[in-house]
């Protein structure tokens, strides 16, 4: 947020019409909830609209901050409390405890994947971003984005077909 | 891209199609929230025309001279005001967390203040300069920081915030990187300005916001302003209480040092299955993965040379409190001594789940390795006295820092992003330090060693 250009409102307009729907269906893909990605994409826009900040790419701030808002519905001094409260029941993050309510094999493996594959399976293939890319993205090093996308393929294509982790093996992942 | 991709790209798609889901986001929708601010600003300024001039005003002092303020997020004004006669600098700025939130801010500054005159401000101040330290209160759910309008969730109900007339500052001044020393876990503590003739000092997480439970003065020599909220110090004492409430009681450090000690004990018998089930998964399982998932992580640790260190014999355990609000889960550092040429070691546990059962204790996080950990710094020699400068800083709130079972000043340096602590007389030989940050989720830790004197 140091560099870049006010956003005006050229830029929300072009925002809505381009990016929108693509950035909802990530955070949708990554929470499970689609109202909840629509509002965290909303207050996401209003946030970096509203109070002036300056980026250099809308489309990508708004992404991570509503994958941010989706991923915790917690924060600050609730966030822990609740979170303590979580932990003898062994519940360490209430999103992934949180209903995945689309239906279909697909969406089931989906929904079970930790949300850290999940969050990496969204960018990857709804906003088309290179292991680098996703890595830059959610701040961790590459080789974690590969392990988590080898997994969650894994997942998926047993999910889907049923076959083994040495047949994904085989697959390239693009970095 | 393989058909498998292309299979999963389509499915995603599919999934996430908007076509029956709540109506599309528009431009009208989003206007009208700005609106709102818009009009909640001209209310408080009284005077629409003189409150939109602010908000363009703030822009272009950021433009000029911005930089980002990480408590917040926010881009924060930096430019120097006016300098006058008299003007002060910050020396030193100490926040002291209390049960139920902040309750104490001590600001010392190097010269007596250009005025001491204290009032009470319905709203944050807005309209330009005044000859006076003005304070209000906030309502949690829309708390105002220069531009920026923050919420803050329960059970806090609001923020105590105090304003200082800007050219009371010697010119040049920035009072962000003044020293801020945090105590006892308040909840945060945001400066920003000068913002309409003022910096902003906003107290974050206060239970009670009545104005009766605030008390501000300034001391007779005009150098310390004492912000009081709720009952005064003497409830809490100065002193950090490592164990003591709220932070951590001793049943919880005992409970979590057994754990790791237990979860040790497993890694030397080579029983993985048992030491993957004393560990939550946080942050990269779900709480129903099997030990079999969560293996490859152990293995992922056992294969760190540093880690297999504290298999050794001869480690010391310490239990310390991380940052907490009202409750502080407990940090187990194992400290594997110098021997021979390797270096003294240190890693750091996070363990979770005091509060309800003792009985479900389990680890919370595993300590960091490789480039992700501190382990850059272990094995350096040091002196008593020196500072270790250390990379990274909280994300939310602040950091504390031990050695071995004391707690030391830790310095969060923003604008470096690093944190700094220096090392205490009267230690000898190696030390342990464990670092804990803030984070909006769980707080973080990591330990390093060093050696204190010569070989």
């Amino acid at each position: 947020l140091q560099v870049g250009l006010h956003v005006t409102d050229d830029d929300i307009r072009r925002f809505l019409d381009e990016d929108r729907d693509r950035v909802v269906r990530v955070v949708t893909a990554v929470c499970g909830d689609r109202q909840r990605a629509e509002d965290a994409v909303q207050e996401a826009l209003v946030d970096v609209w509203a109070k002036g900040r300056r980026v250099d790419d809308v489309a990508r701030w708004v992404t991570t901050a509503a994958v941010n808002r989706a991923r915790s519905r917690w924060r600050s001094l609730s966030a822990e409390r609740r979170a303590f409260q979580r932990l003898a029941a062994r519940t360490p993050d209430a999103l992934d405890e949180a209903p995945f309510p689309f239906d279909g094999r697909l969406a089931e493996a989906l929904g079970a994947l930790p949300r850290a594959q999940r969050e990496v399976v969204a960018l990857h293939y709804l906003l088309d971003l290179s292991v680098v890319d996703i890595g830059a993205f959610l701040g961790v090093a590459d080789g974690t984005v590969k392990t988590h996308l080898h997994r969650a393929r894994s997942t998926l294509r047993a999910a889907l077909h049923g076959s083994t982790a040495a047949e994904e093996d085989a697959s390239d992942v693009r970095s | 891209m393989s058909d498998l991709d292309h299979e999963i790209r389509r499915g995603l798609e599919r999934l996430t199609d908007p076509a029956g889901a709540s109506g599309p986001l528009t431009f009208d929708r989003v206007a009208a929230r700005r609106r709102q601010r818009r009009i909640r600003r001209a209310a408080l300024a009284a005077l629409p025309a003189i409150a939109l001039l602010a908000i363009v005003a703030g822009v272009m002092t950021r433009d000029a001279g911005g930089r980002v303020d990480i408590a917040t997020g926010e881009d924060t004004d930096v430019s120097s005001p006016s300098g006058t006669d008299g003007a002060v600098t910050v020396q030193r700025t100490e926040v002291l967390g209390g049960d139920g939130g902040t309750a104490r801010v001590v600001m010392e500054f190097d010269g007596p203040l250009p005025g001491r005159e204290i009032r009470y401000s319905d709203d944050v101040p807005a309209g330009g300069a005044g000859d006076a330290i003005l304070y209000t209160i906030q309502d949690a759910g829309s708390v105002q920081v220069c531009d920026s309008v923050h919420s803050f969730p329960p059970p806090a109900e609001g923020t105590v915030d105090f304003f200082i007339p800007a050219d009371w500052f010697a010119d040049g001044v920035d009072t962000h990187t003044s020293p801020l020393e945090t105590i006892a876990n308040p909840a945060k503590f945001v400066s920003c300005g000068p913002h309409d003739g003022y910096f902003q000092y906003s107290t974050w997480g206060p239970v009670s916001v009545d104005r009766s439970d605030v008390a501000i003065a300034v001391d007779p020599d005009g150098r310390r302003l004492t912000v009081q909220i709720g009952p005064p110090p003497t409830q809490f004492g100065d002193e950090v209480i490592p164990f003591g409430s709220p932070t951590l009681d001793q049943a919880g450090a005992d409970a979590a040092q057994s754990v790791v000690t237990a979860f040790l004990a497993d890694l030397r018998d080579g029983d993985l299955t048992s030491a993957a089930q004393r560990w939550s998964g946080y942050p990269e399982l779900g709480p129903d993965a099997p030990p079999a998932e969560r293996i490859p992580y152990i293995e992922e640790l056992l294969s760190d040379p540093a880690f297999t260190r504290i298999l050794g014999a001869g480690t010391e355990i310490v239990v310390t409190p991380s940052w907490g609000f009202s409750t502080a889960a407990p940090v187990v550092t194992v400290l594997a001594p110098r021997h021979g040429d390797d270096p003294p070691v240190a890693v750091a546990f996070l363990v979770g789940g005091l509060e309800q059962d003792p009985e479900t204790v389990w680890i919370h996080r595993l300590p960091a390795t490789g480039d992700g950990s501190m382990q850059g710094l272990a094995g350096s020699r040091v002196e008593p006295g020196q500072e270790i400068v250390i990379p990274g800083v909280p994300i939310e709130g602040g950091a504390r820092a031990f050695v071995g079972r004391d707690e030391i000043p830790v310095a969060v340096d923003l604008e470096n992003s690093t944190m700094a602590i220096t090392v205490p007389e009267g230690v000898d030989g190696d030390i342990a330090v464990t670092i804990s940050t803030a984070t909006p989720e769980l707080p973080g830790a990591d330990a390093f060693a060093v050696t204190v004197g010569s070989p």
